[in-house]
């Protein structure tokens, strides 16, 4: 069974760019478009790696990351921390919030296929 | 920023450091005046003629000299211009010895402080000396404000200038933050695009052009918001030698290709820095590509690359003998989007970037220029303890 990934993004192109690369690549996707959508997509679909934007409504990303790792069930999904800050000391922020890995958008498609098979192969 | 300005003394002169040199051919004279300037706490030392009173003015710092008019070989106006001409502090009080009033006034014009006619009195000459004293002193202080004046200045435009960048950095920020999602939307769709075997070949053209450009704009984005960070990503113990090296590795044949011959002064050793090896280097990189830009198509050019400690203190300095910068862009160049380069050569934001990157590092960063000689551009970092 192909790989499962969850993108949570608000941004509907972001989403529709990283499903389209996934998919073609032969990665099951589903997706999510604020932070709270994305917590009980993970409870419920329980993906393989979990590409999140950190600047959501309702929940934001850091949220959402920190709220996974309380859940023991999810405690061990790979999160890719997915933000357009690019603020110097952000990746160590996302490393503390709990992520796996970052990536600085604006990304291309290949990038987030190659980052996402770092965790997860389809 | 370094605000601590030296507060001017009061203008007392002190006796004891005040050298007096008496220039006279008449050795009664000679005694006479430095027992009594002696006894009164000058430092005194005599001169039997003019030529004697230059080697010793020559030799080291005096207050004033009291200098006879009427000496043989070397007369007193001859050594007034002599010292005139070596030391504007020092005063001189002329001695005349008969009425000839026209030759002190001649003294006076050619800058003697005053003139006393003999056979003199003591009082008169112990109170021109010390009013004297008092005249030298003042200018000292004089030049001590104005020089203050003038750092108080160079303070003020230095706030001025980092309240700007302060000010553009943020609103850059907040703009390149917003323009992350809509251009990921634009390289992303493009590249996905460019996957299809099935583009006709103006198609794929048009299709790279954008994905081109759009890449261009991420790379301009990305410098605003490095530009604007605020806090360092990394807070390490930096090997500036080993650092400046590797830069001057990397740029080596670049520069040999553009016919610019690199010369390093670099010390055996320098101290450690403290903050972003990767965002120092890159200062590095940049002041050296932008000199390597100003000499590009020039005959002899040639980048010097200087470093030093000096006290606290680290120098790094780029020198090149370009063409130099325009008096009247000297006041810009550090605004993001300046550029002299040709529109698409450069985004006008490589000295900024350093600007903040250094101002980061508790650094300075400045320049000198001079039109057709060349351009300077010095990095001062502070040392590690």
């Amino acid at each position: 069974m192909a790989a499962k990934v969850l993108i949570a993004d608000d941004d509907a192109d972001n989403r529709a760019i990283a499903q389209e690369a996934l998919s073609a690549s032969g990665y099951q996707v589903i997706m999510a478009a604020n932070g709270e959508e994305a917590l009980e997509k993970c409870i419920q679909e329980r993906p393989d790696v979990l590409l999140l934007d950190m600047s959501m409504p309702k929940l934001n990303g850091w949220q959402v990351a920190k709220r996974v790792r309380q859940t023991s069930s999810l405690a061990h999904t790979p999160i890719v921390a997915f933000t357009a800050h690019a603020l110097a000391g952000d990746d160590i922020r996302a490393k503390e919030a709990g992520c796996d890995d970052y990536l600085v958008k604006p990304c291309l498609p290949r990038e987030v296929v190659a980052k996402v098979a770092r965790w997860a192969t389809p | 920023m370094d605000t601590t300005l030296p507060v001017p003394s009061r203008p007392v002169p002190k006796k004891q450091a005040s050298g007096v040199l008496v220039i006279d051919d008449e050795p009664g004279i000679r005694n006479l005046l430095s027992q009594e300037l002696a006894a009164q706490g000058y430092q005194v030392e005599t001169a039997a003629d003019g030529q004697e009173a230059i080697q010793k003015i020559d030799r080291r710092k005096f207050q004033v000299a009291l200098c006879d008019l009427n000496m043989p070989h070397v007369g007193g106006l001859e050594v007034l211009d002599a010292i005139r001409s070596r030391d504007s502090d020092l005063e001189v009080i002329m001695m005349t010895g008969y009425g000839t009033v026209e030759t002190a006034v001649t003294a006076m014009k050619k800058g003697a402080y005053d003139f006393v006619q003999k056979p003199f009195n003591m009082d008169e000459i112990l109170a021109l000396v010390e009013k004297s004293l008092e005249k030298s002193e003042f200018r000292r202080v004089i030049q001590e404000l104005k020089e203050t004046k003038k750092r108080l200045e160079e303070t003020h435009i230095q706030l001025i200038q980092s309240e700007k960048l302060a000010g553009i950095g943020q609103l850059a920020a907040g703009v390149a933050h917003e323009l992350n999602n809509p251009l990921s939307g634009v390289m992303g769709f493009a590249q996905l695009l460019l996957e299809d075997d099935k583009l006709m070949p103006q198609q794929r053209k048009d299709l790279e052009t954008i994905y081109e450009q759009s890449k261009r704009c991420r790379t301009i984005i990305q410098n605003l918001l490095q530009f604007s960070r605020r806090e360092n990503p990394k807070n390490e113990p930096v090997q500036l030698l080993a650092l400046l090296q590797a830069s001057m590795e990397l740029v080596k044949y670049d520069l040999s290709t553009s016919g610019i011959d690199l010369v390093q002064k670099l010390p055996p050793s320098l101290p450690l820095i403290f903050g972003d090896p990767h965002q120092l280097q890159q200062v590095f990189m940049n002041l050296i590509t932008n000199a390597r830009q100003a000499m590009e198509g020039r005959q002899k050019s040639q980048l010097l690359i200087e470093a030093k400690q000096e006290g606290d203190k680290v120098f790094v300095c780029f020198r090149d003998n370009g063409p130099g910068i325009a008096p009247e862009i000297r006041g810009k160049i550090f605004d993001p989007f300046f550029t002299t380069k040709p529109t698409g050569k450069g985004t006008g934001l490589g000295l900024s970037i350093c600007y903040g990157i250094v101002k980061q590092h508790r650094g300075h960063l400045c320049f000198e220029s001079e039109v057709g000689v060349g351009t300077t551009f010095a990095v001062e970092l502070p040392v590690y303890e």
